[in-house]
């Protein structure tokens, strides 16, 4: 089984080539539809936009809002805004704001890091507890208390993050006062809304997780462990766990993907100048370029996540790695000689 | 003390929401130092289950309610569980049933092996993969090295068997457990297998528990058997004992049904004569045969040629030939047999005559038609004329539908006969495949593997076929269920002037089916004849090691 350097690396060429071709077209595609979706819709995007900011002191002059297009890179056809636009982006240059005037690269910039500690934070929290109930169901003893546990973070999902975070504010906030409630300045902020969001997010994380756990569990290779005398712990962190992530891995390339865009409703409650309340704010205003730009950028964040996740596969699990696919078919050729 | 271990009165039972059942009804037996014992037993009979309460592991939803299992003068059911992981591994090896799952995929087999080692015997990392590479070449593994930095999946079901061998005896246990270590494998990969379990267990004077369905495998290699059914031993002895004179009438029954103990072609027995009104209502789908001018050869094959490309990617060409220039006839009312291993192609070959799969070349000839170009109706038209029976009857029946449903799905299909009148026919097909009619409104759950592998039998008759694929069609049952089927087939092809294309692995079952038989290795026809020349007289190599392999040619009966 030689293998040279250069078909290696092809064979790893082979591997991250169509993964690559995905991701960009995953981001082009956002583009693409948002674009059309705000362009095509009935009724011009600017003037829109211009209303909702100056009500009645909306410029009706036709060289002013000609020379506003041309500002706001609104002017030209549909296909010249397209192309425009689209390389603009790809120089990384987002537009301005019809709202506020500012650069919209500068704003994402800014409401980024808010959302990503707390996102980050969230998931943190979330695989993390997800990880010890699961733990704690696997070597109890006690099928009552294996059922219940597999019961609890059904209610993580159940609850509205509205509810919750009002709850968790009005406790650590204002009951006990050692939490800030809102804002983004003190160091401790991100903590109540990372728990708010994590509640939903580790909830379905704990479902496929757990699953995968129990499915393993009932497996012949743990059975064989088993009959090593494997002790519990080392049974559930060497041979269950491993096994049990390949699932979860998938289900946390969607959930990072939902926290990307899916704060809104928290950082609302929390007062939080993030991605989400970026979103918002600029729907409400019709700032369709900041739409269009923050649509870009969590499309790319969505799909770098993805892509490590494709690759993490190749990490965990030996028989997703491309080399194993060819040598499994010299298997099957080579088999009946072997066997003898 | 001499006995190794001693079971007395064990009793497990299984708790499910339809409520608790008996697996294991009060069992006793021994085991000697260095001796081999055999449980034998159909499926549902308990005796996997024993061998996972020796370990006091059994299976989700099982509970060990009483009895005693004392393995050198302690009681493995009183030991505190610590004390009992210190003999898991060590003392007591354990091979399980499915090599494809048995091995935790992500870790290399070499370190699934050592991680026994560490655990038990206190050698350090390097020493433990170092002697992990030493096992693996004494459970016949070559290039053992190399092998040991591999990952399960790449390697193949009989060496990964071996794998789980060498960890079972890693430890130099004074007792393996092995359930069912064969039966996932194809004959010869088998007898190595065996073999090689036999050669460590008497090198290191283990004692083994072997587990198996397989009458003639016990015979083989066990010193003593103990018969099970339903949770209870009927009968025990030495293998000669049992099977040479078998006292309790289930163990008549199982021996009488092993194919690899008895010989020759079955005999089709007499019909019993359908009234008129029946006969109608069975052959309500049948199509007119023509009886003229006929061909007699149903079926005529030629230079098969299919080539399947594995994983492509960018220019990525690896191809694996399935099947390399195959003909042969299958002559008219006759079984032709093709006969071979997993990957022998002998699947592949039975699709692309069924016309399911497309040949890349050659030419298949149904009834003297080519039915290589046929599209459309016409195609339409032969599936009446050739159905396909599968091997896993729990997989090939729509669990929603009540068996007359499935019955008479075919006949609803072509639009035959009033509903009325198509589910006298079920009733009707039922009825020839030897089942109660009373079945007709059941669902395939409420059926047992036999019972629904009739229900396929049926379905595939319902359109008055002139010619039956089976696929390995009773690899899944029982042997006493085996015969049945076997018979019913026999029975049915006189019936209905049957002709049947026969695939299994199994030369016993070939024996008792088929008139020609075609041996096939990697692609290619290494040899066909007539049953009773290639059985008796086997030209090619391969071909007499795969007669070899069968089990029972140690000791008969």
């Amino acid at each position: 089984m030689k293998q040279t350097g250069d078909s290696r690396a092809r064979r790893a060429l082979r591997f991250i080539a169509p993964r690559l071709f995905q991701f960009v077209f995953v981001v082009w595609a956002a583009y693409t539809v948002t674009f059309l979706l705000l362009h095509l819709l009935p009724g011009d995007p600017l003037i829109a936009a211009l209303s909702v900011k100056g009500g009645d002191a909306t410029p009706t002059d036709p060289a002013e809002l000609s020379e506003l297009r041309a500002r706001y890179g609104l002017d030209g056809s549909v296909w010249d805004q397209y192309v425009t636009n689209g390389l603009a982006a790809l120089r990384g240059d987002l537009g301005v704001s019809i709202a506020t005037g500012q650069n919209v690269g500068d704003m994402i910039a800014r409401a980024l890091p808010n959302t990503a500690i707390v996102a980050v934070l969230a998931l943190l929290i979330g695989v993390v507890v997800s990880l010890l109930i699961t733990y704690w169901a696997f070597v109890t003893r006690a099928g009552w208390l294996r059922n219940t546990l597999l019961q609890i973070p059904p209610l993580g999902v159940a609850i509205p993050a509205f509810f919750s975070g009002l709850v968790l504010v009005s406790i650590f906030a204002y009951g006990l006062g050692i939490l800030p409630s809102s804002g983004t300045r003190n160091p401790l902020s991100p903590i109540l809304p990372a728990i708010t969001l994590a509640m939903p997010v580790g909830a379905i994380f704990f479902q496929v997780f757990s699953a995968a756990v129990l499915e393993a569990r009932a497996s012949s290779y743990v059975f064989t462990a088993i009959a090593k005398g494997v002790s519990l712990p080392t049974l559930f962190f060497r041979h269950v766990l491993r096994n049990a992530l390949l699932p979860s891995i998938t289900i946390l390339g969607l959930l990072i993907g939902y926290l990307a865009g899916g704060t809104a409703v928290v950082e609302s409650v929390f007062s939080r100048d993030g991605i989400g309340r970026l979103t918002v704010d600029a729907v409400l205003a019709r700032d369709s370029n900041v739409v269009q730009g923050v649509v870009i950028v969590v499309a790319v964040v969505y799909s770098v996540v993805n892509l490590l996740v494709d690759f993490s596969y190749g990490l965990t699990d030996p028989r997703t790695r491309p080399a194993a696919l060819r040598r499994r078919v010299q298997d099957a050729r080579n088999q009946a000689v072997v066997e003898r | 003390m001499t006995e190794l271990l001693q079971v007395r009165g064990l009793e497990v039972e299984y708790t499910t929401r339809s409520g608790t059942t008996p697996a294991v009804r009060g069992v006793d037996f021994d085991v000697e130092r260095g001796a081999v014992v055999a449980i034998v037993g159909e499926s549902g009979s308990g005796k996997s289950t024993i061998s996972q309460a020796l370990i006091r592991q059994v299976a989700e939803g099982g509970r060990i309610t009483g009895g005693s299992v004392v393995f050198d003068g302690r009681d493995l059911l009183q030991l505190p569980e610590k004390s009992l992981r210190s003999l898991r591994g060590a003392r007591i090896g354990f091979v399980p049933q499915d090599p494809s799952s048995s091995l935790n995929p992500l870790i290399k087999v070499g370190e699934q092996i050592a991680e026994s080692l560490r655990l038990h015997t206190g050698l350090s990392r390097k020493d433990a993969a170092k002697r992990a590479v030493e096992i693996l070449a004494e459970v016949g593994i070559s290039e053992p090295a190399a092998r040991a930095d591999q990952y399960p999946h790449e390697l193949s079901g009989g060496m990964r068997q071996r794998v789980l061998i060498g960890i079972a005896w890693a430890c130099e246990p004074a007792l393996v457990i092995a359930d069912e270590p064969t039966s996932a494998l194809d004959v010869t990969v088998q007898r190595h297998v065996l073999d090689r379990m036999e050669l460590l267990a008497a090198q290191h004077d283990t004692a083994v528990l072997l587990v198996t369905h397989d009458l003639a495998v016990a015979a083989d290699r066990a010193s003593r058997m103990l018969v099970m059914n339903q949770g209870r031993i009927v009968e025990q002895g030495t293998a000669a004992d049992v099977l040479g004179d078998p006292q309790h009438e289930y163990t008549r029954r199982l021996v009488a049904a092993a194919p690899g103990l008895s010989s020759g072609r079955m005999h089709p027995r007499p019909v019993e004569v359908h009234g008129e009104d029946t006969r109608r209502a069975l052959t309500l789908g049948f199509a007119e045969r023509r009886d003229a001018d006929r061909v007699p050869n149903i079926l005529e094959v030629e230079d098969l040629v299919k080539t399947y490309s594995l994983r492509g990617g960018l220019g990525d060409k690896s191809t694996l030939v399935a099947v390399d220039h195959v003909s042969f006839s299958v002559p008219r009312g006759t079984t032709y047999s093709l006969v071979g291993e997993s990957g022998s192609g002998k699947t592949t070959t039975a699709r692309i005559a069924a016309r399911l799969v497309q040949a890349d070349s050659g030419v298949v000839r149904f009834d003297g038609q080519d039915i290589g170009e046929l599209r459309g109706e016409s195609l339409r038209q032969l599936r009446r004329r050739v159905q396909v029976v599968y091997q896993n009857p729990f997989g090939s029946l729509d669990p929603t539908m009540t068996v007359e449903a499935i019955v008479s799905e075919p006949l609803t299909a072509f639009r035959i006969g009033s509903r009325a009148e198509r589910r006298e026919t079920a009733r009707a097909l039922l009825d020839a495949v030897r089942l109660d009619p009373e079945f007709a409104s059941r669902k395939p759950a409420q059926l047992s593997g036999g019972q629904r592998q009739r229900v396929a039998i049926a379905r595939a008759l319902a359109l008055g076929p002139e010619l039956l694929v089976l696929d390995e069609p009773v690899s899944a049952l029982d042997v006493s269920v085996q015969e049945q089927i076997l018979q019913l087939l026999v029975d049915l092809q006189r019936e209905f002037a049957l002709s049947y294309l026969f695939i299994s692995h199994d030369l016993g079952v070939i024996r008792q089916i088929s008139d020609s038989v075609a041996v096939m290795q990697h692609g290619r026809v290494v040899e066909s004849g007539s049953a009773e020349t290639v059985m008796s007289t086997p030209q090619d190599a391969y071909t007499r090691e795969l007669l070899a392999a069968i089990p029972g040619a140690h000791s008969g009966p």
